[in-house]
Formats: C-alpha cells, structure tokens, sequence
C-alpha cells in the first residue's frame, strides 16, 4: 500500500473538534465563555419578561411598565452577543451544496474566501457601530431610557468578537484544520427510548 | 445598481457564503460606495430587531427544543400511536399525526425532524419499513408545524408584511388540517399498495387512556395559545412565553424527565439557533432598505400589475415565483427578501393578505422538501441513514397531496378565510 492509499482511504477530518483541542482556543475560551453564558442569560431574561408581564396583568391587574421594551432590548443584544458563538459552532445558515461539488482545492479557496470577507464585514460593521455610538451617546429609549449605546454596544462587542472568530478560522483555514469548536456544555443528552412497535397483518 | 446587489447576493449564496455574509456584503459595500454615513449599517441593523412580535421566535425556538428534551415529544408519540397504529400504514400515519399534535405546541418544520423525526424514524425501520420511506413522510408530514399555529415562518412574515400575526396563526388551521387528512389518505393508498405493517388491534379505552393522559398537557396547547390570544389574554409572544412556563412546569411536576443538562442544552440550542436566524432578519433589513432607495418595489409592483390584475392569475404567478425560489433559498431568508416585494402588488389587485401570507408559507415550505437545496431533505437523510435518491424516490408519491393542497389553498381563499372571518 502506497502513501498515496493511506492518505485516499483516510476518512475527511472532522468540521468540529473540542473547544480544548487547539491552543488557539484554548486561549479564546474564557472570552467565549463570558459571550456564550452571557448570551443565555439575556435569553432566559427574554423568554421569562412576557410571562412575568402576563402573570401582573391577568391575575394581579398590575402591568409593568416597559417589559415589551426590556424585552426587545435583550433579543437584540440576544442576537448580537450570541452571534460569535453562532460562527465560532459553524451554525450560520448556509446552502453549501453548490460547494461540496465543486474541487476540494477550489473549496479550500473558497473558504479562505469566506473567513476573509467575513473578517471585513463583521469588522466594518463593528466600527460602524463604533460610529454610531457616538453620534447616540444622548439618545435613549421612550419608556424605560436605556441608552442607545448599549444596544448599539452589544452590536459593537458582538461584531468585535465575531471578527476575532472570523480570524481564528482564517488562520485555521490556512493551515487546514477543522474551522469549528464544540463545547462540553452543549452535548446533548442520551437518552433511552421504549416504544411502541407495530406488526404485519 | 440594485441589480448588482442582487447578483452579487447570488453568487455568494451559492458559493456556500453564510446567508448573513452573502446579504451583508453587498449590502454594506453599497452603503459605503454611494456615500451613506457607516452608522446607516450598525443603526439599520440593530433596529431592524426592535421588534416584539420577532421575540416570540426565540421564544417558539425554545418551547421546540424543550419539548424535545423533556420527554414530551416521546409521550405525544405513544398517544399518536394508541390513535391511529391501527390505521392503513400503521406507523407512518402515527407519524402524521405525531407531527399534526407536535405542530400544535413548536413552531417549525426542522425542529419536528430533529425531535419527533428521530423517535418515527427510529420505530418505523424497526417495524420493517424501509429507512427511505420512514424518512419521506417524516419530512412531508413535518409540513404541518410551519403552517399549524404557532409557527414561526408565519411571525417572521406576519413582522416583515405588517399582517396581524393572530389572523395569519388562525388562518393555517384550516389548511393545515386538509393537508393532513391528505396525507393521510395518500399513506393509506401506499400502505394498502404495499402491505405496510399496522397495529395488530386497536387500542382498548382504558390504554387510550393511559397514554392520553401523559400527553394530554401537549395536546391542550394549541387549545391554550389559540383561545388565549383570541379572548384577548395575551398577543402571540406573550402566548410564546407561556407555553415555555407551561412546559416546564408540566415536564417538572408531571413527567419529571427533565434534568439540568437537559434544559442547559435546550438553552443553548435556542441562543445558537435565534442568533442565526435573526442575525439575516437584521441583514435582511439593510438589503430590504438598498431595495427600496432603488425602488425596486415600485418597479416590481408596476411590471407585474402590467402582466394582469386579476387576483387569481397574480397570486398563481407568485406562487409558481415562491416554489422557484423556496428550491434554492431557506425559508426564512425567502420571506424576509420577497415578501415585502409580492406583498404590496398583490394586496393593490385585491389578494386578501392573510390568505397571500398562507399561500406563501406553505409554498415555501414545499421548497424545504425539494431538490436542489430542500434542507428538510438534507436533515432527514442524516437521521433516517438512507440515500438522498432513495429519499426522494420514496417522497415522489407525498408530492400529490402537496401539490393538491397548495391549488386548493391558491385557488379557494375562502378555505383559509373563513376562520379568521369569524373572528374580524
């Protein structure tokens, strides 16, 4: 068997490894901590405000005033913070079956082309976010006055760090290793199911 | 101009750019080449999810997955079985029908394959179907959630077209159950066809019974979220929030199957999945903003209110658009970009808008079981373990009650109006 076999037979790395497998990460993973528990915070402060609100409406007739408000403010930054850990997992919604037909030396090409122009978006995005901090540094919310720069903030810190993201990968793509990180914390349960079965007539 | 944005959007999509870099990039070259101040990105952005009705989607997202990790989905799964194990197809119409009664309480198509869809797999190839079929009318039953309310294709276009989201929720009732029926027609023509296995009797009352009762907190939700927000207790967010509240405190007091790991994974899902999908709605409203400064909706509007006026032929010419569209696009990124666009034409020519945003749904979500880009397909194939060929072979007879239901939908609006009429 010819190195040429063994390297054909060899089965395709995986697209993930271990958030501890690289050094790179390893590095990255206290600031991805703070983003990724930070995120489910505001996501279990977003879900529960509605239900709270409906609880003080309906049975104690006392609405608080600016749960909507509150509740939008923190999908936003919700969505904003989350966001490196979207790109960090790899779970950005894509169409890559154009791609996996294409040649693999194409496709790495291809990917660098990604991490690249995902560095410059994400990047111009976070400075014009930057831009517009500045120029809302007065403005604030009707009812509850949360100022502008922090939604605008959790834009601007969600976009940072999904450009540090961008360049991890960039460098991953470079020397050909798996792009994507997975966390202990967000492996899915086994489970044991008993069910029912059927039978032929 | 609009056009080079449009191309460019394109080609990046199908070079397998994330949807949000392929909508972004564009976007923001257009906005700094034409001389717009850079905050117009971060500012049109950010605001685009100010928005309460799109809370209700991470909210929806993650009644979905804790269902999933709560046991629930295993429960609604028995008490389908006890119902319609008996039925011709046996096990692929417990998969109707576990899908109609999952539609009831999550919101989307994928999160029933992922949760639902693994359990009918999983059973039917052991009961002797084949990994093909059991993973065909998985998808083509998984149709049901985004049309059933809640459904969250139906909130994000409700949010983007200005429709009320109560009307559009109510409006898929009716549909969503002639679809069923259906489907259920057409899986007990294959079964007879092919001797597909069934239940050996039925269910006595005390056993119907006994599997009734643990499904029971699942198959009230609908009943919950619909009469809640038509009496006028709570809007569909509010609905959203506390179907989660219920959920939780069903799986903690009456099942007791749900560990912290189970809700921490749950949780994590929801924040990787509401990022994903609403980092595009954000995106998608700097792209929608560059449209309308070249006023390609005015355009739009004028050439296809040239081609005729008629309601009928419009809504047939948008609908043969969206079934182009949803085989190459995701549902969500579809909606967010051609809804504003079809929306307001067909709403001049006398196309009632709830009827417009069903009709649009649901041809969309055929995209999701089509070739080349149905990510139905891609799920399944992945769960279920079988070819895409043998897939599509098996799905090719479910695309009759498909394509059935979307004419009757089109052509007689009154079966998705009356419902709502009832309630205007």
């Amino acid at each position: 068997m010819t190195e040429q076999d063994l390297v054909q037979h060899r089965p395709p790395p995986p697209a993930a490894v271990d958030s501890r497998h690289f050094a790179i990460d390893r590095k990255l993973e206290p600031l991805r901590w703070c983003f990724r528990w930070g995120s489910l915070g505001m996501l279990v402060l977003m879900v529960a405000l509605p239900f709270v609100q409906v609880v003080m409406r309906e049975l104690f007739s006392r609405p608080i005033v600016g749960v909507e408000e509150l509740a939008r403010f923190m999908l936003i930054c919700t969505v904003f913070v989350a966001l490196p850990y979207v790109v960090s997992a790899g779970a950005n919604i894509r169409m890559d079956e154009f791609q996996a037909m294409l040649p693999a030396g194409f496709v790495r090409f291809v990917k660098l082309a990604i991490a690249l122009t995902a560095i410059v978006a994400f990047g111009a995005a976070a400075v014009a976010s930057g831009i517009a901090i500045q120029k809302n540094l007065n403005n604030a919310t009707p009812t509850l006055g949360i100022p502008y720069w922090i939604f605008l903030g959790a834009a601007a810190i969600g976009f940072g760090m999904t450009t540090i993201e961008c360049v991890v990968q960039f460098i991953k793509a470079l020397q050909n290793r798996p792009l994507y990180v997975t966390f202990p914390q967000e492996q899915e349960p086994e489970e044991l199911l008993d069910l029912p079965v059927a039978s032929r007539d | 101009m609009a056009v080079t944005v449009i191309l460019a959007f394109t080609i990046l999509f199908l070079f397998g750019f994330p949807v949000v870099l392929a909508i972004a990039v564009p976007a923001i070259i257009y906005v700094f080449a034409s001389g717009f101040p850079p905050e117009l990105v971060a500012q049109r952005m950010t605001y685009a999810l100010d928005s309460f009705p799109l809370v209700a989607v991470p909210v929806f997202i993650f009644v979905g997955s804790l269902m999933n990790q709560s046991g629930i989905t295993t429960d609604i799964y028995r008490f389908a079985h006890a119902l319609a194990g008996r039925l011709p197809g046996g096990l692929a119409q417990v998969n109707v029908m576990g899908s109609l009664i999952f539609s009831g309480v999550s919101g989307a198509a994928l999160a029933d394959i992922g949760g639902l869809g693994r359990i009918e797999v999983r059973a039917m190839v052991r009961a002797g179907f084949t990994r093909a079929y059991a993973g065909a009318i998985t998808c083509a039953s998984a149709i049901v959630g985004p049309i059933f309310p809640p459904s969250i294709p139906i909130i994000i276009y409700g949010s983007v077209t200005s429709v009320s989201i109560v009307q559009l929720l109510v409006a898929g009732i009716v549909p969503a159950l002639f679809y069923v029926v259906l489907l259920m027609i057409t899986v007990a023509v294959l079964a007879r066809r092919y001797g597909h296995p069934r239940s050996p009797r039925w269910p006595t009352l005390r056993e119907l019974w006994r599997v009734f009762v643990p499904a029971a907190p699942a198959l009230f939700t609908p009943v919950l979220l619909v009469s809640g927000m038509l009496l006028g207790f709570f809007t569909p967010t509010e609905a959203a929030s506390v179907t989660v509240a219920y959920i939780i405190v069903v799986s903690l007091v009456f099942y007791g199957g749900m560990s912290w790991a189970h809700l921490r994974f749950a949780l994590f899902d929801t924040v990787k999945s509401t990022s994903a999908i609403l980092i595009i709605v954000s995106a998608a409203a700097l792209f929608g903003w560059i449209l309308t400064i070249e006023q390609l909706p005015q355009t739009f509007t004028k050439a296809i209110l040239s081609i005729s006026t008629d309601p009928t032929t419009l809504l047939l010419i948008v609908t043969a658009l969206l079934l182009l569209v949803g085989m190459f696009i995701d549902s969500t990124t579809a909606t967010l970009l051609v809804a504003p666009l079809v929306s307001v034409p067909l709403t001049m020519a006398g196309v009632d808008p709830v009827h417009l945003g069903i009709v649009f749904i649901f041809t969309l979500m055929i995209g999701v079981v089509t070739p080349p880009m149905g990510l139905a397909l891609f799920l399944i194939s992945d769960i279920a373990k079988a070819p895409m060929p043998a897939i599509l072979k098996a799905l090719l007879p479910f695309y009759v009650p498909l394509a059935v239901s979307l004419a009757v939908i089109v052509l007689y609006p009154e079966l998705t109006l009356w419902l709502p009429k009832m309630l205007r």
